[in-house]
């Protein structure tokens, strides 16, 4: 078999990229748990970086391989940032929900705590 | 009908296909959820009309082309099956599992790409180092909440019995590709430089790569040689993300012994930390808060 300028191995190959792609932007968009939304994002990476391999194969250049293997350095640079910020929402809010990080604010938990009157707690209860 | 009117069409029922489940996603027990459903009812609309086209491209597709292979086929379903999953999954370790395979499948694609470095490292790296520890941070989360009803359940069985199959079928495709290469090379690789040497003139200060070198000088050389910058690029951001990472985690445990016991966060007993854990795993769509 000859992989190289195989027309129907890179419509193939890009058809599965596109539904990873977008299978990947529904997740993002629609879950809120933390470690789902990087599997999402990851989702998309290895779709674009699928569809630079087969670009690569298609016109026998070793970029696109190389691209991949920088996409693939990026998703553990996300992946650990998302690790680290797992850990530390986990740590204080005993959940991995998103939309917990509005309810962070800035403002450090002892300052919070000690400028509200407990009316104010109780009316944040 | 061609091929890329075809694909085209194809990519236009994803879209209606993604938009459509995210306004199902998103709308359910809302106006928002009638949208939805006309999006998905015309992506299948669509899918069968060009069912019928989609035979005859398959028909057309050159017996000697990749893409009519069945391991390509298998791999290339058993990706977007996964990736289906992993976002679906209501549990965020199963949805870890998922991950998992799905760069497996994905792994394999690339081999069959002919990018035999990009398949071995993809599960290695993203799947052994990211997907696992990311899989620990999840399980540390639903530790306190498991249940009994999660250790009989179909998942864990499912997700074993693909796992060994897609372990399977990867090693055969990697077998497959490594001797389809080592036959082929010396044919195919100097062809293709030479007629892309032809074809477009290479830049000042690009070395086009000797193909008369191995695989592995060839990926060196394409990686430190033609882009360095992009290479010391990621190392820095590597080695930033780390540094970031450990920052956050050490302020995060010293954040909680200097915080006073009295206004922590209110201490939960067990069915409290069981229901919270569920709350964690099980998140909610956008624009609703859990209750």
């Amino acid at each position: 078999m000859n992989l190289l300028h195989d027309y129907h191995l890179l419509n193939s190959s890009l058809l599965i990229a596109v539904v990873l792609f977008v299978l990947g932007a529904v997740g993002f968009a629609a879950r809120r748990n933390l470690i789902v939304m990087f599997f999402s994002a990851a989702i998309m990476l290895q779709a674009v970086s699928l569809s630079l391999c087969a670009f690569g194969n298609f016109h026998g250049d070793w970029t696109g391989r190389t691209a991949g293997w920088m996409i693939l350095a990026l998703t553990t640079v996300f992946g650990i940032l998302v690790a680290a910020v797992a850990v530390v929402l986990v740590e204080r809010r005993r959940t991995l929900d998103i939309s917990d990080w509005t309810e962070l604010g800035n403002a450090s938990p002892i300052s919070e705590e000690s400028d509200s009157s407990p009316s104010d707690e109780a009316g944040h209860d | 009908m061609s091929d890329s009117f075809f694909s085209l069409t194809l990519i236009a029922v994803c879209f209606l296909a993604g938009a459509g489940t995210y306004l199902l996603l998103v709308g359910r027990r809302s106006v928002a959820i009638w949208p939805g459903i006309v999006l998905v009812g015309l992506a299948l609309t669509l899918l069968w009309f060009e069912f019928g086209a989609a035979a005859d491209w398959w028909k057309q597709t050159t017996p000697n082309s990749v893409a009519a292979s069945p391991s390509f086929i298998f791999f290339g379903l058993a990706a977007i099956v996964a990736a289906g999953m992993t976002v679906t999954a209501r549990k965020a370790s199963n949805s870890a599992v998922w991950f998992l395979a799905m760069l497996c499948c994905t792994a394999a694609l690339y081999a069959i790409h002919d990018a035999q470095f990009l398949a071995v490292g993809t599960p290695l790296i993203a799947g052994g180092g990211t997907g696992t520890l990311l899989l620990l941070v999840a399980q540390r989360v639903e530790a306190v909440g498991s249940r009994s009803e999660s250790t009989i359940a179909r998942e864990p069985l499912l997700v074993c019995v693909c796992g060994c199959l897609l372990a399977a079928g990867l090693i055969g495709t990697f077998h497959r590709s490594l001797a389809a290469s080592s036959v082929s090379d010396t044919q195919r690789i100097p062809a293709a430089v030479a007629r892309r040497q032809d074809r477009t003139a290479a830049p000042a200060g690009h070395r086009p790569i000797d193909s008369s070198h191995s695989r592995s000088v060839q990926a060196g050389q394409s990686m430190f040689v033609d882009h360095p910058v992009a290479v010391v690029i990621l190392a820095v951001l590597l080695f930033v993300a780390i540094v970031i990472g450990t920052v956050l985690t050490d302020d995060s445990a010293a954040l909680e012994r200097r915080i006073p016991v009295e206004n922590r966060l209110p201490a939960v007993n067990n069915d409290q930390q069981s229901t919270a854990a569920e709350l964690s795993t099980v998140d909610t769509p956008a624009g609703e808060t859990p209750q």
